[in-house]
């Protein structure tokens, strides 16, 4: 396994780490996440994304990369979209808590990373990090957010939103095999 | 009842024969034989040419509808074009594979979270970005293979029976 790889499989360990770190125990007692909790969470963690993509948008001279983080850009704003408009409806706000500063925390040291970056070595980057941002992003959502959600319609609109993070995950899989041949 | 046909002159009347013929009756169930119960068919309220006509005029339709209405000149079945529907939802075109009739219409409404487009596989046709709630439609006059060119691993298929 290339070193590389080797770091990208520590990061995203570190993350999904983090994440269930930031809130160890998942039991149904104290350390559960509360709703305004899951919803700074969600619409945190589609921002990081959509800024991710941004970076991409001003330094990838990649067709495939561009339009992938074009989608990136369309398809994260929705769902925050959708998060804020649900909050507002619900009167609920989102609150900051452990796992949103944790998620910010390491964003903030991956976009320094690729902002250091161009060319080949930027587009490999930022699609090697998209895989493995939305691994551990589906993962945390469909074992923590999603159960320990107490509203039924945020519970809905993260279980609406797991099918598009996993054709984000299948496109930017293929979209690694594409760049590495 | 019996009348007379009015406008015409009496010397009309005398050359087309006797007192007898030159009396019309309104219809047939009016004559002095057509009593009432009587079953003499030349009574019958309309008589019998009325339904002679009516009987024809049926005849007609039913064999204009039988003969003409499924088959072309050549002998093909004739199919009324349809249209059909494919939702896209779920990150999925639902469903993904679908049967039509050549020239039948395949609707296509995004009811999805996100947008979406239908774009042939070599990109030959397309829709624009398609937001939730909106819908694009296309007749298909051959199988295509499609998918999303926003989300690449999105597809479908439409084949022609």
């Amino acid at each position: 396994m290339k070193k590389k790889n080797i770091f990208v499989a520590l990061a995203a360990g570190f993350l999904v780490g983090s994440l269930l770190g930031a809130a160890p125990v998942y039991s149904q007692n104290a350390q559960k996440l509360t709703d305004p909790q899951i919803a700074s969470v969600a619409v945190t963690a589609n921002q990081i994304d959509v800024d991710y993509a941004a970076i991409a948008l001003k330094k990838s001279k990649n067709a495939e990369v561009l339009n992938f983080a074009k989608t990136m850009t369309n398809d994260h704003n929705a769902v925050i979209k959708q998060a804020v408009a649900l909050a507002n409806k619900l009167n609920v706000t989102p609150e900051t808590n452990a796992v949103t500063r944790q998620l910010l925390s390491d964003a903030k040291a991956e976009e320094k990373k690729l902002k250091g970056l161009k060319g080949a070595a930027f587009d490999k980057a930022y699609v090697d990090n998209e895989v493995a941002y939305h691994t551990s992003v589906i993962g945390a959502v469909e074992t923590v957010l999603i159960p320990d959600a107490d509203n039924a319609e945020l519970k809905s609109l993260l279980q609406t939103a797991v099918p598009a993070f996993k054709t984000h995950l299948e496109h930017a899989k293929m979209l690694q095999k594409s760049l590495n041949k | 009842m019996r009348y007379n046909l009015g406008r015409r002159s009496p010397d009309f009347c005398r050359r087309t024969g006797t007192p007898d013929s030159r009396t019309h009756y309104r219809s047939a169930s009016h004559r002095p034989e057509c009593s009432r119960g009587s079953e003499n068919l030349n009574c019958t309220r309309l008589g019998r040419n009325t339904y002679r006509f009516w009987l024809g005029i049926f005849a007609g339709l039913f064999w204009i509808g039988c003969t003409s209405s499924t088959n072309n000149p050549n002998g093909e079945q004739i199919v009324t074009p349809k249209t059909d529907t494919v939702e896209i939802r779920g990150m999925a075109f639902v469903p993904d594979t679908i049967t039509v009739n050549k020239g039948d219409t395949v609707l296509f409404v995004n009811r999805d979270i996100v947008d979406h487009d239908v774009t042939e596989k070599d990109r030959k046709w397309g829709s624009s970005p398609l937001h939730t709630g909106d819908s694009w439609s296309r007749v298909f006059t051959e199988s295509a293979d499609y998918f999303c060119s926003l989300h690449l691993v999105m597809k479908g298929k439409v084949l022609i029976k």
